[in-house]
């Protein structure tokens, strides 16, 4: 049973973009209202009576944020593709259970964090965690590109965020996935303590230890 | 403080959860212990790096496709689930009905054959000539001939040739139904009783 704590990500809302499934026409809902305006709640019991188009607008609701979680616990973009569609399916797969939960958010970085923890635990065994950015399709390296500003900025961001995301890479998984969701996504211990089921003391010691690790591995290398 | 309480205090001073009083003395500290300095400075830039830590940007098609995706394998799942839960339903409205139309049409099929026979039986019988009675039917006989003298005093024997297994066979005749052989008389009992 998920404690009842605050949404997560309160200071990152929601993703409001409205659904482009059917792009050019604006679901609306029983009262009229388009769906991307429903909140996340009333969404969800919709979703839980068997309403498909608010299971599209919840997907397209947090999309992003579950891609940017496992993006960064993973650090590629095939595992993160992975991680998304297969937290929607299991989320989809658990509908019924959704009537108990107080926060689908929670539900849904919890489904989605302990996949990545799962599937990082995986890679790492099969030592084939792949490369950020060479393993995006051409099209998006390209788009990533056009991001530049100057090249001589851009290099020493890349080569401290390299040196960031390489530290990360060694650290244990679950000590990651705190990390990544304290200070990098902004959730509160407490939030984690939820999304992992877990006392606040272990997040404060998974949270104090991944810091110590890091600091020793890019000692003088910031 | 000492540089371990200081290090103790570290994660809530990044946090910014650490009471007035302590980053009064924390900071009291870090004037004195240049260790402890560089351990927070370095502490603090690895922060300040990992919440500027991008993202990975994949563009707004990629989730259309991720959605589209997903909500195909989430139909399949539901068509898969409705299919599972009314079983009641597709056997009484299709399959029930076809099974008894075609129980229905093999009775009528069935019905219709036995009747033709049974029609055709008594009209046969009514073209037929009168009833015979028992002493003008007619009188005949079967002679069956085997010659079983090569298999005299051979009860014990293999039996290797076709020949002899075609002699067998056709006394098997004589002696009773099919299946009687080696629980009747024995053979030369047989013969002995033709003699």
């Amino acid at each position: 049973m998920i404690k009842p704590v605050p949404e997560p990500g309160a200071g990152k809302p929601d993703s409001t973009e409205p659904s482009k499934l059917n792009p050019g026409s604006k679901e609306l809902d029983s009262n009229g209202l388009a769906t991307d305006k429903v909140d996340t709640k009333t969404l969800v019991s919709r979703f839980v009576e068997g309403n498909d188009q608010a299971f599209a607008e919840l997907i397209a609701r947090f999309r992003r944020r579950i891609y940017g979680i496992a993006s960064r616990i993973l650090g590629n973009h095939l595992d993160a593709d992975e991680v998304v569609q297969e937290t929607f399916v299991r989320i989809y797969k658990r509908r019924k259970e959704l009537q108990k939960i107080s926060y689908f958010s929670t539900f849904l970085t919890r489904v989605a964090t302990n996949y990545s923890i799962d599937l990082l635990r995986k890679r790492k065994n099969s030592s084939s965690v792949g490369d950020d950015t060479t393993s995006l399709p051409g099209d998006i390296q390209l788009d990533l590109a056009r991001k530049v500003e100057t090249p001589g900025q851009v290099l020493d961001n890349k080569r401290t965020m390299d040196r960031i995301r390489g530290a990360l890479e060694k650290l244990p998984p679950k000590q990651k996935a705190t990390i990544v969701l304290h200070d990098v996504e902004g959730y509160t211990k407490e939030e984690i303590a939820s999304i992992f089921d877990c006392p606040q003391a272990t997040v404060r010691s998974n949270l104090h230890i991944a810091r110590a690790k890091l600091r020793k591995i890019l000692k003088s290398r910031l | 403080m000492t540089c371990r309480h200081t290090l103790s205090l570290l994660d809530d001073f990044l946090d910014g959860s650490l009471p007035d009083s302590d980053v009064i003395a924390l900071n009291r500290h870090l004037d004195q212990c240049e260790s402890c300095r560089q351990e927070i400075h370095q502490a603090k830039a690895v922060k300040e790096n990992l919440e500027k830590l991008p993202a990975q940007e994949p563009g707004e098609e990629y989730f259309e496709e991720a959605s589209r995706l997903i909500l195909a394998r989430t139909g399949h799942l539901n068509r898969i689930e409705n299919a599972r839960s009314f079983p009641a339903y597709d056997k009484s409205a299709a399959y029930q009905l076809s099974e008894a139309k075609t129980a229905f049409l093999r009775s009528a099929v069935s019905f219709i054959i036995a009747l033709f026979v049974l029609s055709s039986a008594v009209y046969i019988d009514t073209q037929a000539p009168g009833q015979l009675t028992e002493n003008q039917r007619p009188q005949s006989k079967l002679y069956v001939s085997v010659d079983l003298t090569e298999l005299q005093n051979a009860d014990n024997e293999i039996i290797v040739t076709v020949a002899e297994q075609n002699k067998i066979a056709r006394g098997m005749l004589l002696m009773g139904p099919p299946g009687s052989l080696g629980r009747g008389p024995t053979l030369n009992q047989i013969l002995q009783s033709l003699e």
